[in-house]
């Protein structure tokens, strides 16, 4: 039974909507991004994994009569440094410390920071504003800021690395999961359950969670990009990881002097880093696209 | 003025509109209505050329001797708001939500230097006191939020006749309006066009409101012109089933409802098929009570009588 | 439009204050002791009791950061442990610097951000937007200071365009002023604007499909006029939003960028005085810093109210002043 006066609700089809004209869109497939990212990504974690068993050279080998070889040659497939240790080693490691770094903030700010944000979402308007005052500031107060503080009483290295980045990170984090959890628990099938006599925890945990999963994972996955450039960032002013531990950003620093002489002792940190990155973010843009098709999401259900 | 021959529009590989002719001469009022997914809105915006980019057109679309099909858009634009004025469905989304009311007026004026620059404040006033705005000094310096839907549909007239247009096209304009501002908003449209000896292209899936308008109905279904003719013609004696359909489902102007009261709410059964499934014969065929073998197999030709065209196999009957 | 003001202003305040709390409190992680912070662990007894008599280290924690406070209104923060300098005066002389650093990037990200996004939104569907889209995410995994670097080997080393480091100010020389400035600038601002690109650019493409930009292309503008004259307006919303929000990392990176060009500004004193262990700097450095992102962050609050008026009568049809 129709009634040709009502207008046919039109799907969002390329903008057509605006022509009341229905057309079939295209299957869901794996978004490009999506599969570059988690090559990228993949790479760099086996590369990573490799170089706790295995690098080429040893890494703190000095072998001074073969400094400063340029990359590709004599076996060295990027070059030496200025006391002849061996960079593709030393890269090798340096994901390793990257990778770790980035995954142990990442996922400790997590935990906290989704329950924090999905508690304050259902909390009277009250605590709302205490929480969103909070997060503010710890916004305010950026990972390398924190870390410099922290560096001063605790001292350098990865763990003020770590502790830093995470107290930028748990604000973060529980504001971004703030807004959308707000938006479920105003859904009516939260209002159902609740009416159903379903306590808070249960709501939170079986209902508002599972709807911002694919958030959160699109999420870390942004959180460890910035995270593997901080904690760049912090070794290459001093107070990230110290040696022997290897780190990109260390990396950097030690090359800035001798920028005219040897170049590419500065270009390849700096790449490996920008290519991680670059894997994680695409990454998580695959994921979002992948996740949650419908760019423009509709209150519907 | 205007005229549409051998439209056809197109997206990917279904052809979405396919109208043999329609013209619209000057100062005169033609009524197009279909339901949604009828083609209604694109055969308008193709005048215009605002349709989506896929969308491809061929045919002929002659505006005071002027070819529009794939003009060039430096053209168009020159054409848009000065001779040709368009206004749209949704009056509060189709206004700038941060921009103050009679800017937005006035950039019309200004765009196509209508007036000088010193009398463009002044005729902004006019101009949204020729729409019957109320304090229109005070009114053009609120933003669009500020005011009420008529009211807004009235800035929006304000905005499509500014250059003095030779065409209005109407997209329901009137759709998304309470039921008495409808009818003051209706009454305006006539007087302007009077006033200005503007013709209109009036959009609208309510035969109720096309009847109060124009003067001449163009009834489109499925892309296709199903009839054409005289406004009091059509209504009183329609010959194609899907305008008999149209008018049998409409409950009339709003003062007629007591004589529909109690009378069981007549629909056509199903509804408009989805792009590219319509099948061959007539576009209405599964819907029509009184569809015939004919019907199924091929498309109906064209019928004239008068000025009423129509195309359909089992028309209804003339006394 | 006062109330958005007042608003803005009370809520700068308190999260200042809040703030500084927490800076004091990081400070005295390692139970507590400033002292033991500046005198290293291997320091002998008598002269950490030494140090906490003369800086009032005995006193309860409320007392001490009383006194922090009160000094900082007052514009004494204390002196250096080691290079005996006023730190107030040294704040003081360096953060024109490093506002001018971080607001000049600011600026040339948002401008950048808006022409380019705009641009890739109108063009969408075709492969300029698709190089744009390219671009961005690159520029978003540049890391500032390696940027910096690369163009100091390019630009200083390699061609002798620009200076390699140091600062001029302004106000002595203004183009050789510029000229120590350009390269810090686009090494913060070139990332920024890659991240700011991506907002603007959905933005846009959100603006592009409202109906109002159909009527302003039916009264007779081209689809790009009427882009940046009623678009821009919306699409900068969400522009200043994600901006907000990068405050931190940009007042970041342009505490790195310092150290990679060696500019006299903050972000250089915090690193060496982290190094030299002076607490009381770091301290007082971290509150500066922190102040300065609040500052910014009021800025764009207010901009956001003077570029949607919707905000700006928050509550009702009041006509507008």
């Amino acid at each position: 039974m129709s009634d040709p006066t009502s207008t046919i609700p039109s799907p969002d089809a390329d903008g057509l909507e605006l022509f009341d004209i229905e057309v079939v869109s295209p299957r869901r497939r794996l978004p490009p991004q999506l599969v570059i990212g988690a090559v990228i990504v993949s790479a760099i974690v086996a590369v990573g994994l490799v170089s706790i068993f295995w690098t080429p050279y040893d890494l703190e080998a000095v072998d001074v009569p073969n400094q400063f070889k340029s990359p590709g040659s004599d076996g060295y497939l990027l070059g030496t440094d200025k006391l002849g240790r061996d960079m593709t080693s030393q890269i090798m490691a340096g994901a390793r410390n990257s990778l770790l770094v980035s995954m142990i903030s990442t996922v400790l700010s997590l935990i906290p920071g989704v329950l924090i944000g999905m508690i304050a979402a259902g909390a009277s308007p009250f605590w709302q504003r205490i929480i969103s005052r909070l997060t503010d500031i710890g916004i305010a107060l950026p990972g390398i800021l924190v870390a410099l503080v922290l560096a001063t009483s605790l001292g350098p290295g990865n763990p003020t690395a770590i502790i830093a980045i995470m107290f930028w990170f748990i604000p973060t984090v529980a504001r971004v999961t703030m807004g959308p959890s707000r938006q479920i628990l105003s859904r009516d099938f939260v209002e159902a359950a609740r009416a159903y006599g379903r306590p808070r925890r249960f709501i939170l945990f079986r209902h508002v969670l599972p709807n911002i999963g694919p958030l959160i994972i699109v999420q870390a996955s942004v959180m460890f990009a910035l995270a593997i450039l901080i904690e760049a960032a912090l070794s290459y002013l001093g107070i990230g990881a110290q040696r022997p531990t290897p780190s990109w950003g260390r990396l950097l620093k030690e090359a800035q002097p001798l920028m005219d002489k040897a170049p590419y002792l500065m270009v390849i940190p700096g790449l490996s880093i920008m290519i991680a990155v670059i894997g994680f973010n695409l990454l998580g843009d695959g994921l979002r696209t992948y996740l949650d098709p419908q760019q423009k999401a509709k209150g519907a259900g | 003025m205007l005229d549409i021959d051998d439209l056809s529009i197109s997206i990917g590989p279904h052809e979405i509109v396919s109208i043999e002719h329609l013209s619209i001469p000057a100062g005169r009022r033609l009524g197009l209505v279909g339901e949604s997914g009828s083609g209604k809105t694109m055969t308008a915006m193709s005048i215009i050329g605002l349709l989506p980019r896929e969308a491809v057109v061929t045919g002929s679309i002659t505006f005071d001797g002027v070819p529009m099909v794939n003009r060039p858009e430096r053209e168009l634009s020159k054409i848009r708001g000065s001779e040709i004025g368009t206004i749209f469905q949704d009056p509060l989304r189709a206004l700038n939500p941060t921009m103050r009311v009679g800017k937005q007026v006035a950039e019309a004026l200004r765009l196509h230097n209508t007036v000088p620059k010193q009398q463009v404040r002044s005729r902004t006033i006019e101009l949204l006191d020729q729409v019957q705005l109320p304090e229109p000094e005070v009114l053009a310096r609120r933003y669009p939020h500020q005011l009420s839907g008529g009211q807004r549909q009235r800035v929006l007239i304000a905005m499509a006749i500014a250059c003095d247009p030779k065409l209005l096209i109407a997209d329901e304009p009137t759709t998304a309006l309470d039921v008495t501002v409808q009818k003051e908003i209706l009454e305006l449209l006539g007087r302007l066009s009077d006033e200005l000896g503007m013709a209109v292209m009036f959009v609208s899936h309510d035969l109720g409101v096309i009847q109060a308008i124009s003067d001449h109905v163009a009834v489109l279904y499925g892309g296709r012109l199903a009839e054409t003719g005289p406004t009091d013609q059509i209504v009183r004696s329609p010959r194609h089933r899907y305008t008999e359909a149209l008018i049998d489902v409409n409950p009339g102007h709003p003062e007629d409802i007591t004589a529909s009261l109690g009378k069981a709410l007549t629909t056509i059964k199903g509804s408009v098929p989805p792009l590219g499934a319509f099948l061959p014969g007539c576009r209405f065929r599964g819907r029509c009570p009184h569809e015939t073998e004919r019907c199924v197999q091929e498309p109906p030709i064209t019928e004239m009588d008068g000025g009423h065209v129509f195309k359909c196999w089992n028309p209804v009957e003339v006394p | 439009m006062i109330r958005v003001l007042v608003r803005a202003v009370g809520s700068l305040l308190i999260s200042a204050f809040m703030g500084s709390v927490v800076v004091f409190l990081l400070l005295r992680m390692l139970k507590g002791d400033v002292a033991t912070v500046i005198l290293g662990q291997t320091a002998t007894r008598e002269s950490l009791d030494a140090l906490r008599d003369e800086m009032g280290l005995n006193a309860p924690l409320i007392q001490q950061y009383a006194d922090w406070i009160g000094g900082v209104f007052r514009g004494d923060m204390g002196t250096s442990y080691a290079a005996e300098y006023d730190i107030a005066h040294e704040i003081w002389t360096r953060v024109p610097l490093t506002f001018t650093l971080a607001f000049a990037s600011l600026t040339v990200s948002a401008i950048v951000a808006l022409v380019v996004g705009t641009f890739s939104a109108i063009h969408a569907k075709d492969w300029r937007g698709t190089w744009v889209d390219i671009l961005s995410q690159i520029g978003i995994a540049v890391p500032s200071f390696w940027l910096g670097l690369l163009m100091v080997t390019l630009f200083a080393v390699r061609l002798g365009w620009l200076p390699a480091g140091g600062y001029v100010p302004l106000t002595e020389d203004f183009s050789d002023g510029v000229k120590s400035l350009i390269m810090p600038v686009m090494a913060l601002a070139i990332p920024l604007s890659a991240v700011l690109v991506r907002y603007v650019r959905s933005g846009m493409l959100e603006v592009l499909d409202e109906d109002f930009i159909r009527t302003a292309q039916a009264k007779g503008l081209t689809l790009r006029r009427a882009a940046w004259r009623h678009g821009i307006r919306n699409a900068s919303i969400p522009l200043v939003t994600v901006t907000i929000l990068q405050l931190g990392s940009l007042l970041a990176g342009a505490v790195v960028i310092e150290n990679v060009f060696t500019l006299p500004g903050l972000g250089r004193m915090l690193v060496v005085s982290v190094g030299g262990r002076e607490a009381l700097s770091v301290q007082s450095l971290a509150l500066v810093l922190m102040l300065m992102v609040l500052t910014l962050n009021f800025l764009m609050d207010i901009a956001y109210g003077l570029l949607d008026p919707r905000i700006r009568q928050s509550g009702g049809s009041a006509p507008i002043a």
